[in-house]
């Protein structure tokens, strides 16, 4: 395990290890978030609200834990407790700390990469990646607006190469820069810079709000 | 002067690391040293929000429609699964922006006070709380009652100054009972809530009020299909059938 909280977490770690953060998530003027009327109900113990918000957040939380882990069966795991997670602390949820989509995708990340790198399948998942040339897994949900994918598709090409390829290894692959490095043969110096580049130019193509 | 530096250069290298963090890729030894930064820096802070978003947008890039049996199992385990109660931040950021629902309506009575508007009122005056718990989870306790979106409020009145309301959610199955002006009674006697239905009283709970004659407590409560409430004085611990005169009482209309 390569976290104190692996496994075990809950919503707070997410945020929690941050002190201060609501000051710091004023202070970036996010858009209203679409979803914020439906977690409201939740919050409220609302279940009809809670089953629309599932259908909305979960094929991006299914998504990305399996392109992390790609097991299928881990992904549903892994997306179950997520979503569980969502609910259970709906009451608690604060909207100055980011969007419920954020919080469902940066949970279903951790959790994703927390198993992997705390599992032989990680290594064996390392070394295959190390022969296939990353790629940006496709897409096959039908309720994802093709215009997001396309968007997505879109920033990702506004990216460099070397940015992309370190992208999409870390974020997507669920490597460490560390790793990352050593997939591409590079200094990791070189890697953090491509990784933090590559997503400031995503968070500007994408129109969030530095 | 060139500790100063050092400094400077290691706080520059961390900043560097929050797109790293942002996407999980920092390992476990450079994880803890960052964490602690992130605390008291705020650009970082300020950052990593916008970084999260960002990568929410890309994970709806490998957006996948998941087993059915997900969506099953979930809204299976969210029937059984309760929910946290609500951080008192969380309540009071939800009573800014929402404000609608929470509206109390019981027709006969129409005591239109917002629930969410009284619970402030309540933590305003600062009223003693039951003291078997401790003072955060009566708190909240208050809050996920008087937030409820079927919080309804109920005004019990007699002869005298004494007022009592039961704010009650029947989703939560839960009431507070706030009241003012009560009598003390003697040590060995207590006050009794009961709901009355076609077949006659039933109890509720019993409670005592504090010295300046208010009282503030949550209690489980079902209206069912109570017609009326009324409070009465009985032995302490309360009695299986009201003994003492109905002091305070209020009919609720359906």
């Amino acid at each position: 395990m390569l976290r104190a909280d692996a496994g075990g977490g809950t919503a707070g770690d997410v945020w929690g290890s941050v002190p201060g953060r609501r000051d710091a998530a004023a202070g970036t003027a996010l858009a209203a978030d679409p979803d914020g009327a439906l977690m409201a109900r939740v919050a409220r113990g609302d279940q009809g609200a809670f089953a629309e918000l599932h259908d909305r957040v979960a094929p991006s939380v299914y998504g990305i834990a399996r392109s992390v882990v790609r097991d299928p069966d881990l992904a549903e795991e892994i997306a179950q407790e997520v979503l569980l997670e969502l609910w259970r602390t709906a009451p608690r949820f604060d909207a100055s700390r980011g969007r419920v989509r954020a919080w469902a995708v940066t949970m279903a990340h951790r959790r994703a990469v927390d198993r992997v790198r705390s599992e032989q399948a990680g290594r064996d998942r390392e070394a295959r990646v190390a022969t296939e040339p990353p790629t940006m897994p496709e897409s096959s949900a039908e309720v994802l607006d093709a215009l997001d994918r396309e968007r997505v598709r879109r920033a990702l090409d506004a990216l460099t190469a070397v940015q992309r390829e370190a992208v999409v290894l870390a974020y997507f692959g669920g490597h460490t820069y560390q790793e990352v490095a050593r997939l591409l043969d590079c200094p990791e110096g070189t890697i953090k810079t491509r990784i933090r580049d590559g997503l400031i130019r995503l968070r500007d193509q994408l129109g969030v709000d530095p | 002067m060139s500790d100063r530096r050092d400094e400077q250069r290691h706080d520059d290298d961390l900043h560097l690391l929050v797109a790293a963090y942002a996407f999980d890729a920092l390992d476990e030894a450079e994880l803890a040293g960052f964490e602690t930064h992130l605390a008291g820096c705020e650009a970082c802070r300020v950052e990593l929000v916008g970084f999260r978003e960002t990568a929410a947008l890309l994970a709806a890039g490998v957006a996948e429609t998941p087993p059915a049996s997900l969506r099953t199992s979930v809204l299976g385990a969210v029937d059984v699964t309760r929910q946290e109660p609500p951080s008192l931040d969380a309540a009071r950021a939800r009573r800014a922006t929402a404000g609608d629902g929470t509206a109390a309506r019981r027709s006969g009575l129409r005591v239109a006070v917002a629930a969410a508007v009284l619970a402030v009122a309540l933590l305003a005056a600062g009223l003693v709380l039951a003291r078997q718990r401790s003072e955060i989870d009566a708190l909240q306790e208050v809050e996920q009652v008087a937030t409820a979106p079927d919080a309804t409020t109920v005004e019990l009145a007699g002869d005298g100054e004494a007022t009592v309301r039961v704010i009650s959610s029947g989703s939560l199955g839960q009431a507070i009972v706030v009241g003012e002006g009560l009598a003390v009674p003697a040590g060995d006697r207590t006050y009794q809530l009961w709901t009355i239905d076609a077949e006659g009283p039933r109890p509720v709970d019993v409670f005592r009020p504090d010295e300046d004659g208010t009282v503030e407590v949550v209690t489980s409560l079902d209206l069912g299909g109570a017609v009326a409430m009324g409070i009465t004085e009985e032995p302490a611990g309360g009695s299986p059938q009201p003994t003492g005169d109905i002091l305070l009482a209020a009919e609720l209309t359906a």
